[in-house]
This record gives C-alpha cells, structure tokens and sequence, in this order.
C-alpha cells in the first residue's frame, strides 16, 4: 500500500506545523500510555468496523519537537478492533477489543509474527471496550455485544467472571480510578450500572438516559462523579450517591457522543467525541460548560484520550483514517 | 484566497443541495461511465462554485486541486465518494448497533479503492464477498511475556489525593 506512515498537515496561513498520522482503516480507539509521554496506541477497523481486517497501531510523538508522528510497531488481526487499553503493570502489554469477540493481548517487546501472546475468547459477539485495572493493575474488564461484562487477568485463560445483567449490549465498562473493585458499566439497554466485583450482582442501576448509552468515564478526583455519554447527543454527569437527576448536563453536540472521558489532570474537565465529527472539551462545573470544539475531522470522531502524563495533551481519532495529537488550547490543524 | 482547510471541512456530504446537484452533474452511472480522475475534477470544480456562490469567496479550482494534491490525506482520497447520495440524517433513532449512515468525503484511497459505507453493506446484504479482507490466521503464541522495563507512574490524582475518599466504597460494598 502507498500509504505514507507519517504526515505533517500545515496550515496556508501560519508556518507552524501539527502532527496527524494516516491510519489505513478507519480509526475507533485512540488510548495514551500510562508509561511513556510520548506514546500513543490506536485501535482501527476496516471498512468502517462492519466487515474486515483490524489493526492496532503503536504510535510516538518525536520527543524534541513533537512535530511528528512515527509508528513504532503496528498488529494485524484477521477481524476488526473496536478498544484497546494498556496494561498499568506492563508497559509493553496492550489488550485489545475484537470483534469476532476475543480479547487478543500483545507484547511491544516482541516482533509481530511472536504475537498476540493470549486470544481470550469467551464473549459470543463483538467486543466493544476493555479497560485496564489501574488500582489493582492485574485484571482488565471487557464489555460485550453480548450483553455481558468479563473480568480477566492475563495469566489465566477463562475469565474470573461474568457481569449479566443488562438488557441490550453494552458499550463500555470502567473501572473507577481509587477503588481495586469497583467499576461501571454502559448498555444500549439505556442504563448505567455500578458493580463491585465483592457483590452477587450490581449494586446501583441509573437509568440515565432515555436513549442507548454508548461511554461512560469516572471522575478522577471525585470517586462517586460519572459521565454518560449517549446517543441522546447530551452527556450527563451523575453522583452516584443521589441519582434521582444528573448534577449536570451537557448539551452542544449534534448527533450521538461516541465516547467521554474525564480529565486525569482536572477535576471538571471532561472531553467527549462524536458522530457529529467533532472533539469537545467541557466543564461541567460551569454554565456555560461548552469550552472548546475541535472540529478538525472530516467524518464521525470516535476515539479521544487525554494524556495522563502530561497535562492538557489530547488525542482523537475517526472514520477519516486519521490521528491528531494536540496540547490544550491549541487547534489539532494550525495551532 | 479562500481557507482550503474551510473547504475540506465544510460538511459537503450532508449538504443535500449540494449533493443533489453533484449527483445532477455526475450522473446517475459515474461510476462506470468516467475515470475517478475525471469524476474528481468534477466534483472539485463543484465544490468550488457551490463554495464561492455560498460564501462569496472566489475559490480558484487549479490551486484548490494542486492544494488538495499536496496534502496527503486528501492525496490519497479521491472525492468520488461525495457523489453517493447523501444519507439519511442521522437522528437519536438510529440503529441499534449506532453504525450510522456514512456521511463521509473521505471515502476512498487511491488503491484500490475503497468502498463507502452504503456499497459495503450492499455486499454484505446481497451476500457478495468484501474485497480487500485478508486471511489473517488465528494463532497465538502463547510464550512467555516479557518483563515490564519501567516501573509504574503515579496518576495525577493519587499525588494529589488526599486520605479518605468516602463515597463510593461505603455505597457499594455494604449495600447488598
């Protein structure tokens, strides 16, 4: 294929360049490392995620410039992936979401024809989100079309267990950044579910949205704050302690919200990305709490991330097949 | 001279106008009548004198399309997949799965050519083979994992937490 591995897009206007990098599937997942500053992973699909090849991509910022993107290393799987997390124990694992409903797990530190190392495969369809333990560090969560949650380890070969209760399928289940035990998940089933994998079963059930919730994000400074995001095309933010109404409610996008993410560095900060192709930047503690719209994709935005290293750096990616990584403030084309 | 990055990122493909009379221009066969080349000439001369009538901004189609050219993202994109009809507006009452209607210029690569969204689930619905899928074998090599190389970075809100977070573990964990 000719596509060039790395690209600088610049702006007619201004001699500054940004770095965005050409992925050749459609991007759906776009995860920092809780390791290195400068490195990123990105989870694509091809052909849109419906039918085809996945590939995920080990990408670096250049560290004296950050002018420039290059791939350290890329993983090809036969089917498409939706989510990728890093291990917080290893910094050279990575799992990753399948739609053939596997959770595959890779090793940077091993050429790609030594990998995927496991192929956990008990979800009976696609695999929509995973998400690293980041207290406990051993253990990941995968969250299913199949309605169900599973909680793995990556030195065992079945899941520890299976988390069946919702309805429809669910779209994402995050762990919560203080409790080892504690996680939450999101269904098209129209509610959020807060576990504690100590309990039988779910120990809150918020009916938060009207429509299928696709995302929901932990606050990381106030353990009982979450976001939902949903197709409804608002977020909510919720205390679990009193959720009979969202402590707020954040309006502005125009279609569904494919994902929302808390700001490991702030604690009113949340980022959110859509169908409606843009990247928005939120403080849910304010009015007016619409801060910044990137509108730099060109088709549905469906991947965001914000550095947990180095505050104010953000990523996003999307079905135009293209990664931009930008500082806070800054626009990802011209900054 | 007109922002070229405006233009790209103008929503063309939900511009039923726009699309109404690209589709008019292009006719209803492009796809087979003329090259890619020449359906992309076409297609950029539109966007230019839809752009200039909507905006009052003169778009000189040679330096758009050198422009267009120059930038490798869009190089590699021809924009013959604007010309599929625009899609339904996507609406709070999309499909369960939320694979919604593709809505996008950026479609195709230059080779081989990819297929839109719609053209894709075409082939699936009539049960013909997606080209371009690779036979990618399922093995695992289950070996030995590597050794972490670094050791773990504090997160931003433990250094900066302070004992006793209430909430949620006194909801939680007693509340069966």
């Amino acid at each position: 294929m000719t596509i060039p591995s790395t690209a600088t897009r610049s702006d007619e206007s201004t001699r500054v360049r940004m770095p965005f990098f050409k992925t050749p599937f459609n991007g759906y997942s776009v995860k920092f490392s809780p390791f290195y500053e400068n490195r990123l992973a990105v989870a694509t699909s091809q052909n849109f995620g419906i039918l085809g090849n996945g590939r995920l991509h080990v990408l670096e910022l250049s560290p004296s410039s950050q002018t420039s993107i290059s791939e350290l290393r890329f993983f090809d799987t036969a089917d498409c992936i939706y989510d990728c997390t890093w291990s917080e124990d290893n910094d050279n694992l990575l799992a990753a979401a399948i739609a053939d409903g596997s959770v595959k797990v890779f090793d940077l530190a091993l050429p790609p024809s030594a990998n995927p190392i496991r192929s956990l495969h008990e979800h009976s369809r696609e695999i929509h989100s995973v998400d690293w333990n980041p207290v406990r560090r051993d253990s990941f969560l995968s969250a299913s079309w199949d309605d169900t949650v599973k909680l793995w380890t990556v030195d065992r070969p079945a899941s520890l267990r299976t988390f069946k209760e919702h309805a429809y399928c669910v779209y994402a289940a995050i762990w919560n950044p203080r409790h080892a035990d504690v996680f939450a998940s999101a269904s098209g089933d129209r509610t959020l579910r807060v576990w504690d994998i100590r309990e039988p079963a779910a120990t809150i059930v918020i009916p938060a949205h009207d429509f299928e919730i696709l995302s929901c994000d932990w606050n990381k400074y106030d353990d009982a704050v979450i976001a939902t995001a949903s197709v409804d095309k608002s977020i909510r933010v919720w205390d679990v302690r009193s959720f009979r109404a969202p402590v707020s409610v954040l309006n502005g996008h125009s279609m569904a919200v494919r994902k929302v993410k808390f700001s490991p560095h702030r604690e009113s900060l949340i980022a959110s990305c859509s169908y409606d192709m843009s990247v928005c930047l939120w403080d849910y503690r304010v009015e007016d709490a619409l801060i910044g719209r990137n509108d730099h994709h060109t088709e549905f935005a469906v991947g965001v991330d914000m550095s947990v290293l180095v505050e104010g750096l953000l990523a996003s990616t999307g079905w135009d097949e293209l990664v931009y990584v930008w500082q806070h403030g800054t626009d990802p084309r011209a900054p | 001279m007109a922002n070229f990055h405006k233009i790209e990122s103008y929503p063309w493909s939900s511009d039923e106008e726009f699309q109404s009379g690209l589709s008019a221009i292009l006719g209803p066969d492009h796809s087979t009548s003329q090259t890619t080349t020449q359906s992309d000439d076409l297609a950029v001369r539109a966007r230019c004198f839809y752009y200039a009538r909507k905006y009052d901004e003169q778009v000189d189609f040679d330096e758009y399309k050198a422009w267009r050219a120059s930038q490798p993202a869009y190089a590699l994109t021809p924009l013959l997949a604007a010309a599929t009809p625009a899609v339904s507006s996507p609406s709070i009452s999309h499909t369960t799965t939320h694979r919604p209607e593709a809505t996008a210029d950026v479609e195709a690569q230059a080779e081989p050519p990819k297929a839109s969204f719609a053209e894709i689930m075409e082939l699936i619905e009539s049960g013909k083979p997606v080209p371009g899928i690779r036979t990618i074998p399922d093995t695992v090599l289950t070996g030995q994992g590597t050794e972490a190389k670094q050791v773990r970075r504090q997160k931003p809100w433990e250094q900066k937490a302070t004992a006793g977070t209430v909430g949620i573990t006194s909801m939680t964990a007693g509340s069966a």
